[in-house]
């Protein structure tokens, strides 16, 4: 074991191992800033160069290809409140509030340190697990995956809204958004009206830089403050407290945040489905249940992007847990890599902890270096990209919108979905109006397959005897105490209130 | 608000006009090989035929230097995918193409991509490598959904011997097809998705033998059925016999749904034997051979109808060109792939002879008690 785990270290370290490591975090810190052109968009163009090519340097070009569009990816979220890709959605509610007020420099030095850190503190636990992967696949079974997406979405959807109606009913929209397409049981069209674009559903991208990107540019555009606002940044930037320092230091202010973050986003990316985009969200929202103040998230503080983005990449850590132990993706970009390995003769599954271990290793010191090299140089060029947030809205908007036009049509090929961005974007901005939840319906739509998927699954498999399943019982349970907290609570104060008049 | 309005129309025309330029590009880079650029009902197709050999240009020209898309109708990473990806830098190669790009699009038991290669614009640069069987049952049980014809598709190849199988967990309940057969409870069998081959094999076998079942099915592959059952899900699983190897000595194989003996696991009966042993009616028994004639087809390469003929040779030549090539015949001995190829035109035989089996099989296909 040891042994294997030095083999797969030393194996990196051989010069074509090395440049397809730098290769690929640039190609990854350059793409990750486009938006729609997330990981598995770029790993899909990687794969026919990989043809022929060692299998160590292969996996260190495609794996630090994935691992490096997470810092510029939450760049763009940062600076212009368009997710890179759809994992750094969550990035955007603290981290453009921060560069609105002139933090800019501040919020990605939090992004770059949190990621690193994330990413490592993922990979750690990765080696620890990777002998009793196999066990610990075992211990979630279909009941716990769809109780896990019913969580995420009831957890998100009390966040940053109001109301906890408001919050389920933009869930539930989110779900009913995921059920377009093929039914996957029984392959009946649903919400299709015989478009041939809507057949695989929406996709995900056109979703994410609709209701995010698009809303708040739509809503940007109709500011007559924009330029005004614009100026105002140029002058606070200047102001003390805005430098990269700042935000490295904020990270290691909340080192306990970072750490279970990181540890929060890797069991998630072990399961599969739910991890991936989901990740960031569900981090996000514990950081604010959590938090002493929750009612400052979304105003911009350094909690909101450190919990999302230490996630990030530590879930891509956990997401090699199914695609090894079992050879099922743990996310999109897994599901590529995994055509990877089909090029590269590497048979993912139980064999593969057998016959590729000093791989399976080498993988995951490629996500840890990828991680902090990706994050070194996207901070290098910091002091430039900050200048970004100068731009006036009515350059930057119009740029935005080709831009997203440009990613939802690259990641699906598809004009169906382009005209989907600009649907949703009216979706987002009416959300936003109206104060219902966008990261709700966001997590609904991700969640609506696997909760569709799990469900049938639990009911033909367990049926009522799902509830003889004590990790299922005890998920039902925090379910139940999610959704019952805030009137429990308010209950509480009222009657402590009834109390205090009593004695008075 | 009047500078507000006419801003947005100004920006919305820009990002318009942006849009429609790249959708053109996409096009046109692709040889407008898009597959949704097809017609949206699937008879049509068969008329518009022959528009390439009607110019003059032989097949070998027509492919040089063009991208093909190879469509793969389940997720990345199963058996459909791993054959795609090996084969297509071969293809590639042999038809002198630009790119052989292969695209996913899982779904519905694999009708989604199906339907997908079936409207497919007609020229052969959209292929796909489909569960054949799993497409012929659907069209005998007028499966929903479906928009192709399995009797009006080109069929252009089959690249493997890889018998379909049903497999155990070695320390489960049942350990053998035997105790399968006395089972008294239904026993939970998984497949990937209703309609899918590996899924009416499996409730054809067990109502053949009259073993109770339920079957679970939603699983957008082959690796997503196996990573189930390796967790633990279910008490048998119905894959491939190379989906099952890759699963080590965590699955173990109970019966061939094949009509021949398979070298690799030579101490597992087919189903056949198996029915003839339990002496079942010969009707049975013909409707399981029927069966596995559909299973037979494997992992089929398949267009859509109305592709010229001079390019389906071109097709058909350069696949089995590829799988005569030693680094291909050596990546897939790699990857648990098991090679055997079979013509097109053997394909539209015995799929022109399942679908006159259509009347015996269908009884056996009821999957509700």
């Amino acid at each position: 074991m040891l042994h294997q785990l030095v083999l797969g270290f030393g194996s990196l370290f051989t010069p074509s191992g090395m440049l397809m490591i730098v290769l690929g975090s640039l190609l990854g810190t350059f793409v990750g800033a486009i938006p729609g052109l997330g990981g598995a968009v770029l790993m899909t163009m990687l794969l026919p160069f990989i043809y022929g090519m060692p299998v160590i340097p292969a996996l260190c070009l495609l794996l630090a290809a994935h691992s490096g569009i997470y810092f510029s990816g939450s760049v763009t979220a940062i600076l212009l409140n368009t997710p890179g890709a759809p994992e750094s959605a969550a990035t955007t509610f603290d981290g453009y509030a921060m560069t609105r007020q002139g933090k800019a420099k501040r919020a990605l030095g939090i992004s770059a340190v949190s990621t690193t850190i994330g990413g490592w503190i993922g990979v750690a636990l990765l080696l620890v697990v990777i002998p009793f992967m196999f066990q610990l696949i075992k211990l979630f079974q279909p009941s716990e995956y769809l109780l896990l997406a019913i969580l995420a979405i009831v957890l998100i959807g009390q966040m940053r809204s109001g109301s906890m109606t408001k919050g389920l009913l933009s869930g539930l929209f989110g779900l009913m958004i995921s059920f377009v397409g093929y039914d996957p049981i029984t392959g009946v069209q649903r919400f299709t009206f015989h478009q041939l674009a809507l057949y695989n559903g929406f996709n995900i991208t056109a979703v994410a830089l609709g209701i995010f990107a698009f809303a708040e540019m739509f809503h940007l555009y109709s500011l007559k403050k924009g330029r005004a606002e614009a100026a105002n940044i140029k002058l606070s930037a200047k102001t003390p407290g805005a430098g990269v320092l700042d935000g490295m230091k904020d990270v290691f202010s909340h080192p306990w945040l970072t750490i279970r973050s990181a540890i929060l986003g890797t069991l998630l990316g072990v399961v599969p489905g739910i991890g991936g985009v989901a990740a960031n969200f569900i981090s996000y929202g514990q950081a604010m249940k959590t938090s002493k103040h929750p009612e400052k998230f979304g105003t911009g503080i350094p909690e909101g992007i450190i919990a999302p983005e230490s996630s990030s990449i530590s879930k891509e850590a956990g997401n090699l847990v199914p695609t090894v132990a079992l050879g099922v993706p743990g996310g999109v970009g897994m599901a590529v890599l995994m055509s990877g390995f089909t090029i590269l003769g590497i048979v993912p599954g139980p064999s593969m902890l057998k016959s590729n271990l000093d791989a399976v290793f080498a993988m995951a010191f490629v996500i840890a270096i990828g991680s902090l090299l990706s994050s070194a140089m996207g901070l290098a060029i910091v002091p430039l990209l900050a200048r970004i947030s100068r731009v006036p809205s009515t350059i930057l908007v119009p740029f935005i919108f080709a831009l997203a036009a440009l990613g939802s049509f690259a990641a699906d090929q598809s004009m169906g979905q382009v005209l989907a961005v600009f649907a949703f974007g009216i979706v987002g901005l009416l959300m936003k109006r109206f104060n219902y939840s966008v990261p709700a319906a966001m997590i609904g739509f991700i969640l609506g397959s696997v909760a569709e998927q799990n469900l049938y699954l639990t009911q033909q498999l367990f049926g009522l005897s799902m509830f003889k399943r004590p990790l299922t019982d005890l998920m039902i349970l925090i379910i139940l105490f999610v959704v019952f907290n805030p009137y429990l609570q308010r209950f509480r104060r009222t009657s402590v209130k009834a109390k205090e008049e009593i004695t008075a | 608000m009047k500078a507000t309005v006419k801003r947005f129309a100004v920006a919305a025309a820009a990002v318009m006009t942006l849009a429609a330029l790249v959708s053109g590009c996409g096009n046109s880079s692709q040889g407008s090989g898009n597959s949704n650029a097809g017609a949206t009902s699937g008879g049509s197709n068969t008329a518009a035929s022959s528009s390439g050999t009607a110019s003059g240009q032989s097949a070998a020209d027509f492919f040089k230097g063009k991208t093909m898309q190879l469509i793969v109708p389940y997720g990345p990473g199963g058996g459909y995918d791993q054959w795609a990806r090996l084969i297509a830098p071969y293809l590639q190669k042999n038809l002198g193409l630009k790119q052989v790009q292969v695209v996913n699009a899982p779904g519905g038991g694999g009708l989604v991509g199906t339907n997908q290669i079936y409207a497919a614009k007609p020229d052969g640069l959209t292929i796909g490598d489909t569960n054949a069987g799993g497409d012929v049952f659907d069209q005998m049980v007028g499966a929903n959904g479906m928009t192709f014809d399995v009797t009006k598709m080109t069929w252009l190849a089959r690249p493997d011997d890889d018998p379909h199988v049903i497999a155990v967990h070695p320390t489960g309940q049942y350990k053998s097809f035997a105790d399968l057969e006395k089972a008294k409870q239904p026993i939970k069998g998984l497949a990937t998705g209703k309609g899918s081959s590996d899924y009416n094999a499996a409730v054809i076998t067990y109502n053949a033998f009259h073993i109770p079942f339920n079957m679970v099915a939603a699983f957008s592959g082959s690796s997503d059925e196996k990573a189930a059952f390796l967790r633990g899900d279910g008490d048998t699983t119905s894959l491939s016999a190379s989906d099952v190897a890759q699963a080590g000595d965590k699955a173990k194989v109970v019966v061939l749904q094949s009509d021949q003996p398979f070298d690799k696991l030579p101490n597992v009966p087919t189903v056949v034997d198996l029915a003839q042993q339990a002496g079942l009616s010969q009707d049975t028994v013909n409707a399981l051979k029927a069966m596995t004639n559909i299973m037979d087809l494997g992992h089929a390469f398949i267009a859509p109808p109305g592709i010229p003929a001079d390019r389906v040779q071109a097709i058909e030549d350069a696949m089995q060109k590829s799988l005569q090539d030693p680094a291909f015949v050596a990546s897939a001995q790699k990857a648990h792939l098991y090679i055997g190829y079979l013509p097109g035109s053997q394909l539209t035989q015995m799929v022109q002879q399942a679908m006159s089996n259509t009347a015996l099989v269908k009884p056996l296909l009821n999957d509700k008690k």
